[in-house]
């Protein structure tokens, strides 16, 4: 017993552990003020779903982890902060999650290809094996030329590995519109925005948005990343976990609890009636 | 003080019904003996046997309780000390990601290894700031910030913290990519503003406008920025980092300077205020570096703050109490006869 007890003295240590790193991307573009997803019963924009789904994410994530992010539109990638520990600051990260706004928005329209590609550079720079999760809508505005993929071909020399999120709704519906102030003063009209070049002079709808799913599986096979569609706030992190973006890296681990269970073990042991054969 | 202790591995606790194990009278090491009746009493014995059954039962609580993992949790206590909430406003467009010049000397074309070592040490106007912002931050940590970055947009990306970090990694962040090229110093502005409404009072409060051109700020906005810095009662301080040797001297305003110029105009407006307001002059990071010294040596006037006390784990204590425990019961255990040889 006492030999037990002694191994109680048992330091933490450091042991090997698969830790998540993520780099998140949100797309801030008007696009993403569409309310046509839901969020616990109600109806919420996609940029809404998607700080929730944030939120999610670093409450799930395992101590050691860390999250950081990013915003894009137009044609930038904004780096706001660097990877954090989701537990040391969590609390820091959950207000400053709460600041995530369309009215950060510097240009109205935006290219979903170079924020990815823009991402990916960013993750490099800030290196330790950070993976990159963008979600979006897809929705490219000004639109594509047919033929275009949106996204610079050039992406060697990067290993970043990550996953691009979808997220809205099935139907097209109307882009609202916002002024200065992020105050919605009614919806984007067919003139007021540029129609597909591949329409033929014809009206492609650009006013509408819809989850362009199938633009951002195009994007993400060409840089080699996973997609995913999210409906609820916990998709996100259920989907980052299976998809074991991980890396492996020592954490201090207390393991005290192995020797004192069994210092435990013990002394019970010795009080565990024992039914007397009788003989 | 108790109702503040938590555990961090509750479900260790679904074990405590084993320390009622002791008390169970059956043993596995009880001894067969014919007839019980026959034995002498033994008064000694008995309070050894009670005593060695209350040591076993406060061991297993221990064991227990120290798996656990009980502790304080996190507290904050209200403490005064010396410090200002600082909202830095920090100009995010491409701008400032070229490099500050010095001495009015551009780096030109490289002629020798001396020179390739001086350019090295060429530094963007943003790479100095997160240097001399990163150093009031390690200075002061006792001081409250937030971080608001400005182009087109304002962005913020940090709330007033205590968390010293995650400043510092939103400052770490500025340098990764360009920003775009236009500014819109208003809503950069309103927007730090906006960070100090509904917040109690709790000492002097800053804005710490960074930038290295000037705006226009049109009639609604300069009414905006007016009222709110009034209403919540903050000093501003505008760092103005010259871009070029020809970039007005705002400090000398007053006397002979184009006031037809973006960045005299606004020093006017800001001066026009109705609250403190100072401006100062940075060419190269060192005078960058004074000025931040120079408001912090300012600001140093008393500022309520929680201080957070993390928490503290009490688990060693129990695992401790349980091995002393465990070597009385050894030491007690000798005391017994383990068979009738």
């Amino acid at each position: 017993m006492l030999f037990m007890a002694v191994a109680i003295f048992l330091p933490t240590v450091n042991l090997k552990r698969p830790v998540h790193n993520y780099q998140l991307t949100f797309d801030i573009s008007q696009s993403m003020n569409v309310e046509d997803v839901k969020l616990d019963g109600k109806t919420v924009s996609r940029l809404n779903l998607a700080k929730a789904a944030a939120q999610n994410l670093i409450q799930e994530l395992p101590c050691g982890s860390k999250v950081g992010w990013s915003v894009f539109t137009g044609q930038r990638n904004i780096t706001l902060l660097r990877p954090l520990d989701v537990c040391e600051h969590y609390d820091g990260l959950s207000a400053s999650l709460a600041l995530l706004d369309g009215r950060m928005r510097w240009f109205n329209g935006s290219s979903v290809g170079k924020g990815l590609h823009q991402s990916l550079r960013a993750a490099n720079t800030i290196g330790n094996e950070t993976a990159v999760v963008l979600i979006s809508d897809g929705h490219e505005a000004p639109p594509l030329r047919p033929g275009q993929s949106g996204i610079p071909k050039k992406i060697a020399g990067m290993d970043v590995k990550g996953m691009v999120i979808g997220v809205g709704g099935d139907s097209p519906v109307p882009i609202p519109k916002t002024d200065n102030l992020g105050r919605v003063i009614g919806n984007w009209l067919p003139h007021e925005v540029m129609q597909s070049p591949g329409g033929g002079g014809r009206n492609t709808r650009e006013e509408l948005s819809s989850l362009k799913s199938k633009h951002l599986i195009a994007l993400s096979q060409v840089v080699g990343l996973e997609y995913h569609e999210i409906k609820s706030a916990g998709d996100m992190a259920s989907a980052l976990f299976d998809a074991k973006l991980t890396k492996i890296a020592e954490s201090p681990v207390d393991l005290r609890w192995i020797p004192a269970l069994l210092a435990l073990l013990c002394v019970c042991w010795r009080f565990v009636p024992a039914f007397r054969r009788i003989t | 003080m108790l109702a503040n202790i938590s555990f961090d591995k509750l479900p260790f606790l679904l074990l405590l019904p084993l320390v009622l194990l002791p008390l169970i009278s059956h043993r596995r090491d009880a001894l067969s003996y014919s007839w019980t009746q026959l034995l002498p009493q033994d008064p000694v014995g008995k309070y050894v046997e009670w005593l060695w059954r209350l040591l076993a039962l406060l061991t297993l609580l221990s064991i227990i309780v120290g798996l656990a993992g009980p502790g304080r949790s996190e507290t904050h206590i209200e403490r005064i000390g010396k410090g200002a909430e600082i909202s830095i406003v920090m100009d995010r467009s491409s701008s400032m990601d070229a490099f500050i010049h010095r001495n009015g000397a551009n780096p030109g074309k490289l002629t020798s290894k001396q020179d390739y070592v001086a350019v090295r040490k060429q530094m963007s106007k943003n790479d100095v700031l997160r240097e001399a912002l990163g150093w009031l931050l390690t200075k002061r940590p006792n001081n409250r910030y937030a971080l608001t970055l400005f182009n087109s947009a304002a962005m913020r990306v940090t709330q007033f913290t205590d968390d010293i970090s995650i400043v510092q990694a939103a400052l770490d962040a500025s340098d990764i990519g360009r920003g775009p090229s236009k500014t819109n110093m208003g809503r950069g502005l309103l927007a730090a503003i906006e960070a100090f409404e509904g917040r109690s009072y709790s000492g002097s409060r800053v804005i710490m406008l960074v930038s290295d051109g000037g705006a226009k700020l049109d009639a609604k906005i300069r009414e905006a920025i007016s009222e709110g810095l009034k209403r919540n009662n903050i000093s501003l301080y505008f760092i103005y980092i010259e871009s070029s040797p020809n970039s007005p001297n705002l400090e000398l305003v007053g006397t002979e300077v184009d006031s037809t110029l973006e960045e005299v105009a606004l020093h006017k407006f800001f001066s026009g205020l109705d609250v403190e307001y100072q401006v100062f002059q940075a060419a190269d990071p060192e005078s960058l570096t004074k000025a931040i010294q120079r408001i912090d040596e300012q600001q140093n006037l008393p500022l309520t703050y929680l201080e957070r006390i993390p928490r503290t784990d009490y688990s060693q204590w129990f695992l401790i109490s349980a091995m002393i425990l465990c070597g009385l019961l050894v030491l007690l255990s000798m005391t017994q006869r383990v068979n009738w040889q």
